[in-house]
């Protein structure tokens, strides 16, 4: 799936993490959450992957436990062709790998200590980690500051002081301290004004290509992640039902869940007003007892008896080369779906295309034919 | 034919321990009946603060200081509590973004659905479940009569919307005012709701004020558009000539800073410097001139509202100087 000098940095497989539900008279385990469970993909270095669903699908976890702020149930996660799990005992080299992994949290207002100042806030890790010296602390901040497009003066304030959107420079500020290559980026632009978001936004993609980050950009708003991923993964109830290239997954979904998750995206355009859409009935199940089989069958309008009974792994769809932008700095990343039947439909109408979303802006896009290749089950 | 609603110079300050706060600022729009009206803005340009003064719900600290509300030709602001609440949950009613807290957590939902019915249209207690698992069917709520029975807390944030849906159309509103009713759902859920919204409100000819920050919801649902911004209603227009044809710096910037599913890998957003000012009374003149790209002396004197023809008004002179070149060139 790579080529050799294309190692991913990060590489997750098998990734599950389950939390244990308390009860009884004597307390005991009595079931559990299965907030991600069996997940695998892999993000080559200086690219993004964004990873979309609904809420307690388990993207946020994933993303928790690409950090270390969680243990993973079973499965391994490797930076750089280690595992993180074999790193664990070595405490000076974990340290040393968790300024590697950084992490920008979703709300701004509670992820900054309210009781210390900005430069307090930048300098303790860096001066922890002897990235900077006590001398030159002043320094590597202001330059880190000017990589953000914050004043100098903001130094010696407190969180408090600053709007939501210098708050989340300053929390992007302090994760790229202690010179990163892998940042989690969990829901940054969720909880900011439209107007703000597009900052943020914009910093992030300007920073990524200026220092050859590699980031997991977690986020519900479906927009935002179209704009800065390369790779997008769609969840459900902690499984992966579709990855592949950006543009691939939304302008061509085959996935059930995916097509419905985009149909219900508002599109900024006023022709589209009396549309209308099919949409999905019920919601998300529970992720204690998930449904057997495929986990999105009891709300598919295209299930079938097989799918309540087996759980549908992920199955290549194509072999074409997506990413018609940066073709050569991107690896090839394959579309994959988990779902049997819309690949057999797909095969069985061969000449015909992948089933096309009718935005009038995606009209532009040229149809292409679907070259088919054996899936892999 | 009369405005359904028709608000004039509405002024509301909220006074707190440093002074007062002019938090909407004249604001003057209408609403006729079976209309949806869209109120966009970023946080705190006022458009909640709107809607809470229309319904006389602005609470300790806030007043309306200068203006009229006319609802079916009725000054709703000269009227006593006990007038409002015979027109409020009744002829006008709303929902808000959270209906977790809108939801009074010690009652059941079948308590809560039948009080307002039962007030208003004064029917027996039998009559009045009868009248609620009907409301509760036709939002969409699987197995309405067990629902009566359910406390808010046990159900997901879908459903209570529904429910609260079900109480705001209880005794069929002429007026709906939605305060982000979708904000706190995800996608598929909102797509839900607001299909709802749009069915019940069709089918019953009801008028809607939909409060949002979000462009896609507004250009899917919208008839009429007003875009607010620090207070102050800087532009309004039918939905289809606001999003061809936006005058206001401000409302183009809004349009072209939203990255949507479609976007092409190489779209660059183009974000709008700075951010809303913290306190406007001290501004004379244009509210965004300071994150304006074509403002100029101009901007500072007070802004009128401009006309651009088919009700369409905007407050920015650039605009309005340009008014014959192309939106783009301002």
């Amino acid at each position: 799936m790579t080529d050799a000098k294309n190692i991913p940095l990060i590489e997750v497989h098998n990734l599950k993490k389950y939390y244990p539900i308390k009860g009884g008279v004597i307390t005991h385990t009595t079931g559990h959450i299965k907030a991600v469970d069996g997940v695998s993909f892999s993000i080559p270095k200086g690219q993004t992957l964004g990873l979309v669903g609904e809420s307690g699908c388990g993207k946020s976890t994933i993303g928790r436990q690409l950090v270390g702020l969680e243990t993973p149930t079973e499965g391994t996660i490797c930076y750089n062709g280690c595992d993180l799990a074999a790193i664990k005992k070595d405490k000076k080299q974990l340290r040393q790998i968790r300024t590697k992994l950084q992490m920008v949290f979703q709300d701004p207002y509670s992820s900054l200590n309210p009781r210390k100042h900005i430069f307090e806030i930048l300098s303790q890790p860096m001066l922890y980690h002897h990235i900077s010296t006590k001398a030159s602390v002043e320094q590597d901040i202001l330059k880190l500051l000017d990589m953000v497009g914050l004043p100098k003066t903001v130094l010696g304030r407190y969180p408090h002081e600053f709007s939501g959107g210098q708050r989340q420079r300053i929390a992007i500020a302090k994760a790229l301290s202690l010179n990163p290559e892998f940042i989690v980026c969990d829901e940054p632009v969720s909880a900011l004004d439209v107007s703000i978001q597009a900052q943020i936004l914009n910093l992030l993609k300007e920073l990524q290509k200026e220092l050859g980050l590699t980031l997991l950009f977690v986020g519900h708003g479906l927009g935002a992640v179209n704009y800065v991923s390369d790779q997008i993964a769609v969840m459900y109830l902690g499984k992966i039902v579709e990855i592949g290239a950006a543009k691939e997954v939304f302008r061509h979904p085959v996935h059930p869940y995916t097509k419905a998750l985009l149909e219900a995206v508002p599109i900024p355009d006023t022709a589209q007003k009396d549309k209308e859409r099919r949409l999905l009935q019920g919601e998300i199940g529970s992720n204690t007892n998930p449904p057997a089989g495929c986990r999105f069958h009891n709300r598919c309008p295209y299930a079938a008896e097989r799918c309540a009974q087996e759980m549908p792994e992920l199955m290549e769809i194509s072999s074409r080369l997506q990413p018609e932008t940066s073709a050569n700095e991107n690896p090839r990343c394959t579309h994959k779906t988990a779902c049997p039947i819309m690949l057999e439909n797909m095969r069985n109408t061969k000449d015909s295309t992948i089933p096309k979303m009718t935005q009038s802006t995606a009209d532009s896009v040229a149809t292409e034919n679907i070259q088919e290749e054996e899936a892999h089950g | 034919m009369p405005h359904l609603l028709e608000v004039k110079d509405l002024t509301t300050v909220f006074t707190g321990d440093y002074g007062k706060t002019i938090s909407v600022d004249h604001v003057s729009f209408h609403v006729d009946p079976g209309e949806v009206v869209c109120i966009v803005g970023e946080s705190g340009c006022g458009k909640s603060v709107t809607s809470l003064s229309i319904m006389g719900l602005l609470g300790k600290g806030g007043a309306v200081v200068d203006g009229s509300v006319l609802f079916d030709s009725k000054n709703l602001l000269s009227m006593s509590e006990k007038e409002l609440d015979r027109i409020r949950g009744d002829e006008l009613t709303m929902i808000f973004q959270d209906p977790l807290t809108s939801l009074n957590p010690v009652f059941t939902v079948g308590n809560q659905i039948t009080e307002s019915i039962r007030t208003h249209m004064h029917l027996s207690k039998e009559e009045a479940r009868l009248r609620a698992i009907d409301l509760l069917a036709k939002v969409g709520m699987p197995d309405p009569e067990s629902m009566l029975r359910k406390y808010p807390h046990t159900l997901s944030g879908g459903m209570r919307q529904r429910v609260m849906i079900a109480m705001a159309l209880s005794c069929n509103p002429k007026l709906l005012i939605a305060d982000e009713p979708t904000t706190a759902l995800d996608v598929t859920i909102q797509a839900q709701i607001m299909n709802l919204l749009r069915d019940l409100q069709r089918e019953k000819g009801m008028a809607m004020i939909l409060i949002t920050h979000d462009i896609g919801l507004v250009a899917n649902t919208a008839d009429r558009v007003l875009v607010m911004y620090a207070g102050q209603i800087i532009e309004g227009a039918d939905a289809k000539e606001l999003f061809a044809h936006p005058k206001h710096p401000y409302t183009q910037a809004l349009l072209n800073t939203v990255p949507t599913i479609l976007d092409d890998a190489d779209r660059q957003l183009t974000a709008i410097p700075g951010m809303v000012p913290e306190s406007y009374d001290g501004i004379t003149g244009c509210r965004f001139a300071d994150r304006c790209p074509y403002a100029c002396e101009k901007c500072g004197r007070p802004q009128d509202n401009y006309e651009f023809g088919n009700g369409h008004t905007a407050r920015c002179i650039v605009a309005h100087v340009n008014k014959n070149t192309a939106p783009e060139k301002i």
